[in-house]
């Protein structure tokens, strides 16, 4: 009888917190016996009675979902190598993945190799394949957001570069001048939707492609990655941070316009 | 501080007024309409190009010899354009014209124009192409 592939979840009551969850991926002759072996896993690793742990698993091909996501991560990243043209535009707008966009993805999926998935899980075949797939698009998708562009005003040309500006925007809130990085965190929010817009407009029904192809490839490859299902709950908690230090910078820059605003009031009823 | 910032405002326009002057009347503007080419074709020489390739042309180039630039236009947006070829070349019976669309593929003619003045048409298609660009770009876009 062959082997196959299981994905067994695994939860049981732990010393350090009430109850654990993790999901792994098993090679075993049975579901029995992957679920037993996944059993004696969660009870090595957090030192629980094999008899309170509970465990649900499901037979799946591992290698071919990672083929299909590869495949619909493929055309993705072919289509951010592209250069879009509107109708009659002589320059280009794309969103390749370069030097500064892949060192945000690297960034971003070493957090999560470090965190969850393991170095050693990720040097095995299908997994160092799909990891340099899904930094090339998460590379895009950084490139989409990141603007970089020549400005034309009037006859001069100003560059503008908002990978620049999100790390001088990093920067400024960490020294304490929050309402300057919520104003430069706005010029890239600006900045990124005028660029959604025009790629919008120049990859037309290829831009629908890419959007379908994207989201299967990570929903394909979720679904054969144990660690991210594992890791679900501190993304939501990660973005809940992420979104409450930006709703604190924008309220300084909020109180600092109110202030300004005070200040000139007061100053014209002086002078009048 | 408010006369600081008029005096910045004043230099800022001067600047600016400078620069539109010294384009306009500096720079040298080989690109002419149609009409014009024909009304003065018996007093210059003219090359009018006409793009029948099906893409947007993001350059022309005129050469003489082994490669000496005589005119250069970017991102041409009519479908033909005259150029005007400067006095110092019109002697020049031998002229080549390179065109690179926006997925780089480059086209070229050779064409022998005789005399110092006149208007001239050449035609480029997609036969012309001398030089394969971004056949992935040119596929999707």
């Amino acid at each position: 009888m062959s082997k196959s592939d299981y994905l067994v979840h695994t939860s049981g009551k732990v010393i350090r917190e009430d109850e654990e969850i993790h999901t792994y991926l098993i090679r075993a002759d049975s579901l029995e016996e992957a679920q037993n072996i996944g059993k004696k896993l969660f009870s090595n690793e957090y030192g629980t009675d094999s008899q309170s742990i509970s465990t649900t698993g499901v037979k799946f091909n591992r290698s071919g979902r990672a083929i299909l996501a590869i495949a619909f991560m493929s055309i993705a990243i072919a289509l951010s190598f592209t250069n879009w043209f509107t109708e009659t535009a002589h320059t280009s707008v794309s969103f390749k993945p370069d030097f500064i966009s892949s060192l945000f993805a690297v960034s971003l999926y070493t957090a999560y190799v470090v965190k969850f998935k393991g170095v050693e899980q990720t040097l095995k075949f299908w997994d160092l394949l799909l990891s340099i797939f899904s930094i090339l698009l998460i590379a895009g998708f950084v490139k989409i957001l990141l603007v970089e562009k020549n400005l034309h005003i009037l006859a001069f040309e100003i560059p503008i570069q908002t990978s620049l500006l999100l790390v001088v925007a990093v920067i400024l809130s960490w020294v304490g001048f929050k309402s300057v990085s919520a104003f430069c965190m706005l010029v890239i929010v600006i900045l990124g939707i005028i660029n959604i817009t025009t790629l919008n407009e120049a990859m037309g029904f290829f831009g629908i492609i890419y959007i379908l192809t994207s989201f299967f490839g990570v929903l394909s490859y979720i679904s054969i990655e144990p660690s991210v299902i594992d890791a679900l709950p501190y993304i939501r908690k990660s973005v809940f941070n992420g979104s409450q230090f930006i709703q604190s910078n924008v309220g300084s820059l909020q109180k600092d316009l109110v202030k300004i605003s005070k200040q000139k009031t007061t100053a014209k009823k002086r002078i009048e | 501080m408010k006369k600081f910032i008029i005096a910045f405002l004043v230099l800022i326009t001067f600047a600016l007024g400078g620069y539109f002057v010294f384009s306009a009347f500096f720079s040298s503007n080989l690109k002419v309409s149609n009409q014009t080419a024909e009304a003065k074709k018996e007093e210059k020489k003219f090359i009018t190009v006409i793009n029948n390739t099906g893409e947007v042309i993001n350059e022309i180039v005129i050469t003489i010899d082994e490669g000496t630039e005589v005119a250069s236009i970017e991102n041409p947006d009519e479908k033909s354009i005259s150029i005007e070829i400067p006095k110092e070349f019109a002697k020049y019976k031998n002229y080549t014209i390179t065109l690179t669309d926006r997925n780089k593929y480059v086209y070229k003619v050779n064409k022998t124009i005789e005399g110092t003045t006149g208007r001239t048409e050449v035609i480029i298609t997609s036969d012309h192409v001398v030089k394969e660009g971004n056949w992935w770009d040119k596929l999707l876009n």
